[in-house]
């Protein structure tokens, strides 16, 4: 390392000077907008004050075309060093070939460098102290010459990332295998490689006071509506916090309903997901440093929406999205509906079930209620053990809970044999529900009224599926009924709401959102669709085109 | 603001204090090892004697009570289903369940006296450690003897009590009700549910009209109307380990709440047939004509179609019937029906033979004074202004049933088919 | 006032459909088969007409005001201090009517299904159902109509239809009744089971076309009207007429004697009791919901919520005060009749006076806002 240092020259100074213990750069920063002086002495120093306790950061004195002592500045580690040797250093420290020879001033400089020199695309003239040294923070070098008051920024940034992969948490059957992944400019990518229009626009800010992140804000021009563009602008302008590095904690800075356990924003790691859903008119969130992207305003329905909804036929996709709905209500009251039916209304149930039933719960101790609140409650610590855990382990580790702890439950009389089998039908249909956000606030639910059918029986039940309907009713998402498009109803989106109707019938977008252009499909597809169809292959017609392809081959002979 | 986080607290302490007695909760909750199941009742004449051995369990005995002390005593015995012994599915059924009996009967017969059906269950109950439930009552057994002394006290239990379903099934057995219920078929594990499912079957397949407990207060509570019950008779069961078994032995016919008789069972075919169910069951045998011996032919659809008329200041009920049969058997090989003259001729007399004989029925009923048919509902309905002047109530119609009532019975049929065979 | 005009037709019909159907169903063929025996749905047709008379007259009005609702154009109309009186009567008589209609359904279901629960518990769980959405705007409280209306009208049906199999076309025979004498108090208290329609007058200022409120009208009442003869119709044709007398609820009662076809379940007496408390519900939350706004505009304020808290406990007392179902079907009845005057010939005398006098309101016409964007 010392080596190195004496190589390049390196300075590295102990910071000691002026600033008391509660010296904070980035207060200093924000207090006053410091600009560059063009003393390189000052300013090496100044910067030594900021950031000169970092063992990364890399000061490089050298000459510009061999005349002017001029520094470049950089972190070692988020740069790509052949950038800085071949792009930066070479040609500045040579004059360029076609100027050879020419006296160049140092008023001059600035704009050889600039226009005739640096081999990078991605360079500007920065005036200002604070903007060079946050760029050299993000990882890009600046080049700063004695006795000149600006410096040149230029990107170098390079920061190791995954390749992009087939989403962990959303897999499809048909259908792309992309994930987003952690680098905002390689998701912004994948976006426009799949919108390349002029109306797909990008726009960048800053979130977090310390982080810093950059946050892309994504929509159609003229699809979606201007005015809930600039209201999710105005509400993430207004996000005032230090360490913002995530989607989810936007989203509960966005989000319109902050005490309720239903999420208001769709997360989704699938660049195909997040494209349609800005073709709908909605507005697309990404992160630097998250793959998870967000899409509002979301309502219920996308929650049990897949991407295999869309790529198979639309029959197969409006069935198997009636199931997963099935499935999800299912998930949500089986086990209320258990208790209640086993200890209160057990007239429900055909007679010789009812008889085998109280023998099952004859050796347990406990009411039915408790009984399956102790399950659950087992069920979803398994689970919550089970996800964080290394994937060779936690296969073997959900078969021990399950098998073993359900069985050895059952002998013990822990538990009755029908109640295990109630929990675990719950369980496995909760996995059918494919937001996992969403699924989350229904397993939350669940508990509640559990609770409430073992008091009331029945009529907890409903009461509490009355309640949790009336919040979902009285939810909004960016003005957007959150049950909608069925309450209120609008017929364009029922089209694609619980069942998927067939492509040539969603003529226009779902009216809900108040797109700017509602027209999806051209005006004559339904006639294009019911022109007479050409069969090359049936057996008579297949001939004579056959035959008149080969006369064709003789002719050409 | 201040006002705002004052109100917030309010409202806080609103919610939490509403929410305080729902703590106590539970109330109603009672787990199903918790509840005696009762899955069928056997409702018997108590010896005159039992009265003594009363114990002093319900109000029954005060003289204030009801019913007062003095009037005949009731033996009920109840089926009360034992947890385990009933496994589902189909793999241990026979080893552990119907098979077997002995010692690991699936049910639990206890019997009780009482002086009402409400009574004899609160007796029950201090016998029984759980609470007692009647949310799986199938089977309502009452013998002759009790039906014929008047069920009234019997009967506003089972209307009034929430958990009885109206589609249990209320019968009549020749013989005491506690042999009825002891049937232990082979076929099913669970005795009352045999009994649920012969009466099922029967009315599926036309043998007997559907009469569940809610049909019989429908016809009970009519003004026109009688009710009616399945009579059933078991047999067997006269060496102690021999099994029983049972068989629908006709119809038992009330006035009011008390039976007054009852019909044979090939007499339930002839009731349907007046007052017109769909599904048919019942054969009936018709000789050929100019030939030796009878076809046996079966009904496979009827319908009916009733007429009122104010003929001289009395009602006359017509009653039109269709029945379509289908020829099942004949008496021997001479027996030729290979024409469509023959076929007709047959046809005419069934025709002939069903009308005579359904003509017999309503009028030995009548001679009963019961009338199951609900004649009475359809002069009611067809001639209002009839029935307003001069019958008005029950009793009246009773009278005006009994003789002034005049019903003809035109029937009418045909026979679509002969069988698998051309002859 | 300054309202979101957001409320579509569908949505004023739903609202009118499932404020009507309640729990006034469940006993509807008593009233009706005690009045007069098989004319029960005859004398159900000649309630709903009554009731119509009402809700068109109020139509009438908020088609003449489109802008408000009778809370506050009855002052325009009669004065302060008689429109004021008149919004008085009518609050009370609406927190009398949510309290009944809680206390009935919290007795039948402790009568039926939970047994030992206390009376107290089951009205203030269903008096807390309406208070928390009743907080909500006008908006939220038609899509909570708009939402539950299939799972009202499905059960009905559903009973209705399975029924058939064991109904008795005799029984509706003859269709005047064989002693139509009961038929004018009768007729009264089948009107006054349509009082909940009241609140279209809430309703009129925010929708979007105030013009169509009577197509609204119609269809509402037309399409709850139809349940309710069809379930008089089938609960009479299973039962006769002097069975359903007996009976306190029957059309629970018809619930209990159908089973599902394929045996699923093998009652459907709690079920359907349970699928009926989305329907008490909306009955519920709609008298709430219009006791709340007339206590806030009795008191000049803005914003309701604040009462929605606030008449919990008045309504709670005032439900808890029949002392047994006799005496709480009594009241029902004479509350019911009495109703009548604030709910339709109040609005009855408002616009014979609004005609006299001239009075017409600003029209709030076509403007459709669409998005507020």
């Amino acid at each position: 390392m010392s080596i190195f240092q004496r190589w390049f020259g390196k300075v590295k100074k102990r910071k000691q000077s002026n600033s008391s213990p509660y010296y904070i750069p980035s207060k200093e920063l924000e207090r006053r907008d410091i600009h560059l002086s063009g003393d390189l002495k000052k300013t090496i120093e100044q910067i030594l004050n900021m950031i000169g306790e970092n063992d990364d950061l890399v000061i490089r004195r050298f000459h510009v075309f061999g005349d002017y002592p001029a520094i470049l500045i950089y972190f070692s580690n988020i740069i790509k060093q052949t950038s800085i040797n071949e792009d930066i250093l070479k040609p500045t420290m040579y004059k360029p070939f076609h100027l050879q020879g020419e006296k160049i001033r140092k008023d001059q400089l600035r704009d050889v460098l600039y226009n005739d020199t640096l081999f990078h695309a991605d360079a500007k003239i920065e005036n200002s102290f604070n903007k060079m040294l946050n760029a050299v923070l993000r990882g890009e070098s600046a080049i700063i010459i004695d006795g000149i008051k600006e410096a040149l920024v230029i990107d170098t940034r390079n920061v190791e990332a995954r390749s992009v992969t087939d989403p962990e948490t959303e897999r499809v059957v048909r259908g792309p295998r992309e994930g987003f992944i952690e680098l905002l400019k390689t998701n912004i990518a994948l976006l426009r490689y799949r919108l390349p229009s002029p109306d797909f626009r990008v726009k960048k800010m800053e979130v977090g006071r310390v982080t810093k992140a950059t946050l892309a804000v994504c929509y159609i021009k003229g699809i979606a509506n201007p005015a809930l563009v600039d209201e999710v602008i105005r509400r993430l302008q207004k996000i005032d916090q230090d360490n913002i590095y995530e989607t989810g904690q936007i989203e509960q800075y966005i989000q319109d309903h902050h005490l309720t356990v239903f999420p208001q924003a769709q997360s989704t790691e699938r660049p195909d997901k997040t494209a349609s859903a800005l073709m709908e008119g909605r507005v697309a969130l990404i992160i630097d440093g998250s793959p998870m992207v967000l899409i509002v305003p979301a309502v219920f329905s996308q929650f049990y929406q897949t991407v295999d909804d869309y790529t198979e036929r639309f029959t197969s996709g409006s069935f198997f999205r009636m199931i997963r709905l099935v499935a999800l209500i299912f998930s949500l009251i089986f086990p209320s509906l258990y208790v209640a039916v086993i200890s209160f209304n057990p007239e429900l149930i055909p007679t010789e079930f009812a008889v085998a039933a109280a023998g099952a719960r004859a050796g347990v101790p406990f009411p039915a209620v408790v009984e399956v609140l102790f399950i659950e409650i087992a069920m979803e610590v398994l689970r919550e053990a089970t996800i964080r855990m290394p994937s060779i382990v936690g296969g073997a580790l959900s078969i021990v809970g399950v098998l073993i702890i359900g069985e050895a439950a059952v002998n013990a009389g822990f538990a009755s044999p029908i109640t295990v089998v109630a929990i675990a039908l719950t369980t496995i249909g909760s996995f059918a529900t494919p937001a996992y956000n969403a699924a989350l606030a229904l397993r939350i639910v669940r508990f509640p009224l559990l609770i409430l059918s073992g008091i009331f029986g029945l009529y907890g039940v409903m009461i509490g599926l009355i309640l949790i309907t009336n919040h979902l009713l009285s939810l909004k998402s960016f003005g957007e009924p959150y049950l909608s498009p069925l309450i209120p109803g609008n017929w364009e989106g029922m089209k694609d709401a619980i069942i998927r109707a067939p492509y040539w019938l969603h003529t226009k977008r779902p009216q809900d959102l108040y797109p700017l252009n509602p027209d999806r499909v051209g005006d004559q597809v339904q006639e294009k669709l019911n022109e007479s169809p050409h069969n090359p292959l049936s057996p008579r017609q297949s001939e004579q085109s056959v035959s008149k392809s080969k006369k064709g081959k003789e002719d050409d002979r | 603001m201040d006002n705002k986080r004052r109100g917030k607290a309010l409202k806080c302490l609103c919610i939490l204090l509403l929410i305080t007695p729902w703590l106590t909760g539970c109330w109603d909750r009672t787990e199903m090892e918790e509840r005696g199941i009762i899955l069928g009742l056997g409702i018997d004449t108590a010896p005159p004697e039992a009265e003594k051995h009363e114990d002093q369990i319900t109000e029954t005995n005060d003289p204030a009570g009801f019913p007062p002390p003095g009037e005949e005593m009731i033996k009920v015995t109840a089926q009360v289903a034992v947890p385990g012994r009933v496994p589902l599915g189909p793999g241990q059924g026979g080893s552990q369940g119907g098979g077997g009996g002995g010692s690991q009967k699936p049910v639990w017969a206890i019997q009780v006296m009482g002086h009402t059906l409400e009574d004899a269950l609160q007796n029950l109950q201090q016998q029984v450690a759980q609470q007692l439930y009647l949310g799986h009552l199938r089977i309502v057994v009452v013998s002759e003897e009790l039906a014929k002394r008047g069920l009234k006290e019997n009967l506003d239990l089972l209307m009034r009590d929430p958990e009885i379903r109206k589609s249990s099934y209320l019968l009549v057995s020749r013989g005491p009700a506690s042999k009825a219920l002891a049937v232990a078929p082979p076929l099913e594990r669970v005795p009352t549910l045999y009994l649920s499912g012969l009466m099922d079957h029967a009315v599926q397949t036309g043998r007997f009209p559907q009469s569940f407990i809610g049909n019989f207060f429908t016809a009970y509570a009519a003004k026109g109307k009688e009710g009616y019950l399945p009579y059933v008779q078991p047999k067997g069961g006269n060496k102690p380990d021999s099994e029983i078994d049972i068989e629908i032995d006709g119809l038992a016919y009330f006035v009011g709440d008390k039976m007054v008789g009852h019909t044979e069972p090939v007499e339930v075919a002839r009731f349907m047939e007046v007052i017109g169910i769909g599904a048919a069951g019942y054969s009936v045998s018709v000789p050929v004509p100019g030939q030796q011996g009878n076809v046996m032919i079966r009904k496979t659809e009827r319908a009916q179609k009733p007429f009122v008329e104010i003929r001289r200041g009395k009602p006359l009920v017509h009653v039109f019937i269709h029945v379509e049969g289908e020829l099942d058997a004949k008496s021997n090989q001479q027996i030729k029906i290979n024409s469509t003259q023959t076929l007709q001729s047959v046809r005419k007399g069934l025709s002939r033979r069903l009308q005579r004989i359904n003509a017999q029925f309503v009028q030995d009923l009548q001679k009963e004074g019961s009338d199951i048919f609900g004649f009475g509902e359809q002069v009611r309905a067809q001639e209002p202004e009839y029935w307003n002047r001069h019958v008005r109530t029950r009793e009246k119609w009773r009278q005006v049933f009994k003789n002034e009532l005049q019903v003809k019975v035109t029937v009418t049929s045909s026979i679509r088919r002969t069988g698998m065979r051309e002859r | 006032m300054n309202r979101p005009r957001r409320i579509t037709l569908l949505q004023a019909t739903a609202v009118l459909i499932s404020t009507v159907i309640g729990v006034g169903v469940l006993a509807l063929p008593r009233f009706t088969a005690q009045s007069m025996d098989t004319g029960a749905p005859l004398l159900t047709l000649l309630g709903l007409g009554v009731g119509f008379l009402g809700l068109i007259l109020l139509t009438l009005l908020g088609m003449r005001f489109p802008q408000q609702t009778i809370l506050e154009y009855s002052e325009a109309i009669l004065g302060k201090f008689l429109g004021r009186l008149g919004t008085l009567i009518l609050v009370l008589f609406f927190a009398l009517l949510t309290a009944l209609i809680a206390r009935e359904f919290g007795q039948v279901v402790v009568a039926s299904v939970l047994r030992k629960t206390p009376l107290e518990v089951t009205v203030l769980v269903m008096l807390l159902l309406a208070a928390i959405p009743s907080r909500n705007g006008i908006d939220v409280f038609a899509y909570i109509h708009q939402f539950y209306l299939p799972f009202i009208l499905a059960p009905a049906l559903v009973i209705v239809a399975l029924s058939l199999k064991n109904a008795d076309p005799l029984f509706l025979q003859p269709i005047l009744g064989n002693q139509p004498a009961g038929m004018f108090p009768g007729m009264l208290t089948v009107a006054a089971l349509f009082q909940g329609s009241f609140v279209h007058t809430l309703i009129i200022p925010s929708m979007r076309r105030p013009q169509k409120a009577w197509v609204a009208a119609l269809w509402g009442l037309g399409i709850s009207g139809a349940l309710y003869v069809v379930i008089a119709m089938a609960t009479l044709s299973v039962f006769g007429p002097e069975l359903t007398k007996q009976f306190f609820w029957p059309t629970l009662e018809l619930a209990k004697a159908t089973s599902l076809p394929g045996a699923v379940l093998e009652r459907l007496d709690a079920p359907f009791l349970i699928l009926w408390v989305m329907a008490v519900f909306t009955t519920l939350l709609s008298s709430y919901y219009v006791t709340a706004y007339g206590m806030s505009r009795l008191f000049n304020l803005q914003d309701h919520r604040l009462f929605s808290w606030f008449i919990l406990p008045f309504v709670f007392v005032l439900a808890m005060l029949p002392g047994n179902i006799h005496v709480l079907y009594d009241s029902i009845q004479w509350v019911g009749r009495a109703g009548l005057v604030p709910t339709i010939l109040y609005p009855l005398l408002l616009l014979l006076v609004a005609a006299l006098r001239g009075k017409r309101g600003a029209s709030g016409g076509q403007q459709t806002t669409g998005q507020s964007s």
